[in-house]
């Protein structure tokens, strides 16, 4: 009998699912690694204040391949998930009014944060590193930015958004990678993340308010 | 308990595939235990709409009448559902009574006629993921394989699925942009991966399952499980199947077609 | 090399057995189905199929099946071939375990058994209580399989309406009807098989799906093929009533420890255990159904003094039955509201089955050359009354029979139907578009499914459980009122795309023609056996009755002639369910 229907083909057509589990790892893996250890150097600033976050800021950029490291590292993944992630959000047609369950809430939650993060992130860059690179004015630059309440608020949405879809974005990869597959896994990592969630906004509303309300330079 | 006079049902109805769409109200003498089933048959004994005009009778797709068919699931209020097992007590209890209950064809699939929808698509989808065990031929060679009864206790609520398309109805990724074969097929992927048999071509599975349309556009949003009238884990059984592909891509990555 | 073709008119259970067994020898096979296949009514099948595996130390064996299923059908099946399919029945039950049929396990994971009607030993396989869904899937992914590798052609959504006969005789394929579209089409081949099932909807409210009118079976039976058996119904004693249909509560609930009770005096009355020591709750369902309709019908002590009484499984444990009864757990309480873990159900007999059906060979080809018939809608299996579970066997075995037998049939055609009956076809087309455009246009004042029902309930009121002459005499008159009424009918629907009004009318009359055969049938009949019982001949009797009735369709009605039953195997004796069945252990050698 000829059984064409079940012979295993060549695998040429999985680019799809390469490029979907891509975009899911490299979010975590540098992205998010980074993530903390930006937000951990920006809370040098709960030491001294000023001084302390710029003596880390110059010993960082005493490290050799800086640039490279940072086009490679960093800037490439984002800017590889930012893109892609516009496509897979364009994907989507959204019903979380129709059906109000609390996944699909977090669901088109974490598309519209997407979208948010995105210009929040081109602002974010534009203005601290890629406009100026001097400590000394990226700092000043940016305690002006927190001194004005409107700016302040723009930057609080864009941290938190950030925060959200980095917490909700470890959750569903945990699923995506098959790390978590019972009920049992998928409701104590879901509760594990909004911990997650609430505690880095916190942490990173803490900064922004710490250097609101230091003298500017 | 309700007791109104008349059943009150508004339907999305449609003359045929291309024609426009158009809302048409209905009122039913009101009986007890009815279900939507029901509603639509007494319509049929006595086509006249609420305005009391002679019209054609709503057509839709029915069989067993007792959830297992699948053939009669529509938008009953918005909710994607079998409108055999939709009890209109239980509607009125839970809308109120005076409630216009509001029947719709699935959103998803073309239309044909009213309610009554081509899901062709669903069974495409079991055809793409190859869910058979390739068995040598329909003749007898002995007893089967062993399963533990533990993994039958899993498996076996995979197998009860009636491809109704309530979980492609409720899917955000399941629509005319993307290509998602959709929950439904990907586990059934895991149930014949689980067959002892079917676990010897479990590649060949696992290989359509990372194709286009694939496991990786599920976006967790998990309203497939919330909406399964079989209440299938269909959200484990995608992560458990995330699993079974990774571990699939790693192989073919580093070892070829090994 | 053209191998021919063979067109499968219904996508159930027998349909679909047949066509992997046809395709699997790469003869192309074009299915016709009035659903998706994979909705076809084997899914309402719950609680299991036969096979004496004899792996629970009940020294069960192939005699034992076989002598239950001919004592249970009291004698009137022919032996013959239900000892085919009693032998075929492991050998069957393994190979759809190998195509992935998730049955339930035992700890050391072989296929468990459980317990039915009319039987002693533990000889029923299961899954749950979906097993006809199970089976059905499992050969829907087979048929699957075979379609993607191009060996077969489903046509879902289409009607057969008519056969295509030619000069000779012989069947070259048939007629059908898109239900979208309503386009007519032949469909030419080599054999056809019909495999369309029961038709409880004659009944109005029975456990059958829609589908089931037995329109099909009907046209076999207008074009010339006797209908064999009809008055032979199986009213299964477990329904629950509702507005639409009346549901299944499967007899694996009795199998599994369910009892049956009603009050009587003040104190629950375990009516079935008192009458029935040797069998308890597991008499076979004519027995069964009867008991409960004398309790509530003629004694009055139906629970809440309406027709039901109660089926009782609370006593159970809950994670007990949820493993063993999920499904039915699940309909009753979605249907009812009340959990059947904890109150016991309400339940009534229900048209469940129809022994009866296309005569057949034992080849399962019918009078016209080519022409077969498999599944419910065949006759050959279950003689006066079936035993659960064995509906599941006889569909599949009546597949792997009709099968083969159709190839074998094609390799002996001299030409094949393809070079011979394409203007065949299109003369069939072009009558059926007549008829089609007369229906069309039909105005009266009859609402078709109002008719239906009327009928439905005559047949549920007279011609069911107890049968008197009287009755069925008059039942006959009015269902000739009833044609002549049809001819009044009023397509309701002015629509020419999917239009079900015109096809159920065009339903409804063959449903009319079938439901003579069975009155009819049964007025003939007198003589109590099996699902037949008048209480004006409340005995058996071989000497006149211990025959098959055919009926034969003429312009006037049924015309009834019969035919000698095969008892070559076991002597026929008489059936008792208050004591131990006795096999005669010397006939079995």
């Amino acid at each position: 009998m000829n059984r064409e229907g079940d012979r295993v083909l060549s695998n040429k057509n999985n680019s799809n699912f390469m490029i979907r589990r891509l975009h899911s790892l490299i979010a975590v893996i540098p992205v998010g690694i980074f993530v903390c250890v930006h937000m951990l150097l920006n809370s040098s600033v709960f030491i001294s204040g000023n001084e302390s976050y710029l003596a880390l800021i110059n010993f960082m950029k005493t490290a050799p391949f800086v640039v490279i490291l940072e086009v490679v590292v960093i800037a490439i993944p984002i800017i590889f998930h930012g893109l892609y992630g516009i496509y897979i959000v364009y994907l989507a047609k959204n019903n979380a009014l129709k059906y109000t369950y609390y996944r699909n809430w977090a669901f088109y939650l974490q598309r519209i944060t997407a979208l948010i993060v995105l210009v929040f992130l081109i602002w974010h860059v534009w203005v601290l590193r890629l406009s100026t690179h001097e400590p000394q004015l990226v700092i000043n630059t940016l305690a002006g930015l927190l001194h004005n309440p409107v700016t302040f608020a723009l930057y609080i949405i864009g941290v938190v958004a950030s925060m959200y879809h980095f917490a909700n974005g470890l959750f569903t990869f945990c699923i995506t990678w098959g790390i978590c597959v019972g009920d049992r896994s998928q409701k104590v990592f879901a509760t594990v993340a909004g911990a997650f969630f609430v505690l880095i906004s916190l942490f990173a509303i803490a900064i922004l308010v710490k250097i609101s309300i230091m003298p500017l330079a | 308990m309700v007791n109104p006079q008349f059943i009150h049902l508004k339907v999305k109805r449609r003359s045929n595939p291309t024609a426009a769409p158009y809302w048409e109200e209905f009122k039913v003498p009101y009986q007890p235990n009815m279900n939507v089933v029901s509603v639509l048959m007494e319509i049929r004994k006595n086509p006249i709409n609420a305005k009391g005009e002679k019209v054609d009778p709503v057509v839709w797709e029915c069989n067993c009448l007792e959830e297992v068919c699948g053939a009669c699931t529509m938008l009953i209020n918005g909710v994607p559902r079998q409108s055999c097992s939709a009890l209109t007590d239980k509607l009125l209890e839970q809308y109120g009574e005076n409630n216009v209950i509001t029947l719709e064809p699935l959103t998803k699939f073309p239309v044909i006629r009213d309610l009554m929808i081509d899901r062709q698509l669903m069974f495409d989808n079991l055809k793409k993921v190859k869910a058979w065990v390739p068995v040598d031929g329909s003749w007898a060679i002995g007893r089967g394989p062993r399963l533990a009864d533990k993994v039958h206790q899993w498996a076996y609520p995979i197998s009860r699925c009636m491809t109704c398309g309530c979980c492609m109805e409720a899917c955000p990724n399941v629509n005319s942009k993307s290509k998602f074969i959709g929950p439904a097929a990907v586990a059934q992927v895991r149930l014949f991966n689980a067959h002892p048999i079917g676990a010897m071509h479990k590649d060949m599975r696992l290989e359509q399952l990372v194709k286009k349309g694939g496991i990786q556009e599920c976006g967790n949003a998990q309203n497939c499980k919330r909406v399964c009238p079989k209440n299938i884990n269909l959200t484990a059984h995608l992560a458990a199947m995330n699993r079974q592909t990774n571990g699939y891509g790693f192989r073919q990555f580093l070892m070829g077609d090994k | 090399m053209n191998k021919g073709k063979v067109i499968v008119i219904g996508g159930g259970l027998a349909g679909l057995m047949a066509t992997m067994k046809i395709a699997e020898k790469q003869v192309p096979v074009d299915i016709i189905s009035l659903v998706p296949v994979k909705r076809s009514h084997s899914v309402c099948a719950q609680g299991g199929i036969n096979a004496a595996l004899d792996t629970k130390g009940d020294n069960d064996t192939i005699y034992d099946h076989f002598d239950d299923t001919v004592y249970g059908g009291d004698f009137l099946a022919n032996q013959t071939p239900v000892k085919g399919m009693v032998e075929a029945a492991p050998g069957l039950i393994y190979a759809m375990d190998r195509m992935g049929v998730m049955f339930s396990r035992t700890a050391e994971g072989l296929l468990d058994l459980r317990l039915f009607g009319g039987v002693k030993n533990r000889r029923t396989a299961f899954a749950g209580a979906t097993t006809g869904q199970q089976l059905l899937y499992a050969c829907d992914e087979q048929v699957r399989r075979l379609e993607v590798a191009g060996y077969v052609n489903k046509y879902e959504g289409w009607e057969m309406i008519d056969l295509i006969i030619d000069d000779n005789g012989v069947c070259r394929g048939c007629v059908a009807q898109n239900l979208a579209t309503m386009e007519i089409k032949s469909f030419i081949g080599d054999a056809v098989i019909i495999a369309t099932g029961g038709a409880g909807m004659i009944f109005g409210k029975s456990t059958n799906s829609v589908i089931n009118t037995g329109s099909a079976a009907s046209i076999v039976y207008q074009n010339g093929v006797p209908f064999s058996n009809a008055e032979f119904i199986q009213i299964h004693p477990t329904g629950m009533l509702g507005t639409d249909k009346t549901r299944l509560m499967s007899e694996s609930a009795r199998g599994d420890g369910g009892r049956i009770w009603t009050y009587k005096d003040g104190k629950p009355w375990y009516f079935l255990e008192e009458k029935y020591p040797a069998y308890g709750n597991l008499v076979p369902r004519d027995i069964a159904a009867r008991a409960i309709y004398d309790v509530c019908v003629i004694q009055g002590l139906g629970i809440d003094g309406k027709n039901q009484v109660y089926l009782d499984l609370s006593h159970l444990p809950a994670d007990y039955l949820n493993k063993r009864l999920g499904g039915i757990m699940e309909i009753y309480e979605n249907f009812y509201g009340d959990d059947p873990r904890k109150v016991p159900m309400k339940i009534f007999p229900a048209v469940h089955y129809f022994m009866g059906g296309i005569h057949v060979d034992w080849n399962h080809m019918t009078n016209i050359p080519g022409l077969f018939a498999a599944g419910e809608c065949d006759y050959m299996y279950h003689g006066a009354n079936r035993l659960g579970a064995n509906s599941l066997l006889s569909a599949l075995y009546s597949g792997t029979v009709a099968g083969p037998a159709a190839l074998k049939y094609i390799k002996g055609l001299g030409k094949l139907a393809e070079e011979t009956s394409k203007s065949l076809g299109d003369a069939v087309v072009k009558k059926q578009l007549e008829i089609h455009n007369k229906l069309t246009k039909m105005s009266g004042k009859e609402n078709p499914y109002k008719l239906h029902e009327e009928m439905g309930e005559l047949m549920t009121k007279n011609v069911a459980i107890v049968r008197y002459n009287k009755a069925l005499a008059e039942t006959d008159v009015k269902l000739q009122e009833f044609q002549e009424r049809w001819n009044k009918i009023n397509i309701v629907d002015s629509n020419a795309y999917s239009n079900q009004t015109v096809m159920f009318a065009r339903q409804l009359k063959n449903m009319m023609e079938l439901a003579r055969v069975i009155t009819l049938g049964a007025l003939n009949r007198n003589e109590s056996r099996g699902s037949h019982y008048k209480p004006d001949f409340p005995k058996r009797d071989d000497e006149k009755f211990l025959k098959t009735t055919m009926a034969q369709w003429t312009p006037n009605g049924p015309k009834f002639s019969w035919e000698e039953v095969d008892i070559s195997h076991i002597k026929p004796r008489e059936r008792n369910y208050s004591v131990d069945k006795k096999v005669d252990k010397e006939a079995s050698k």
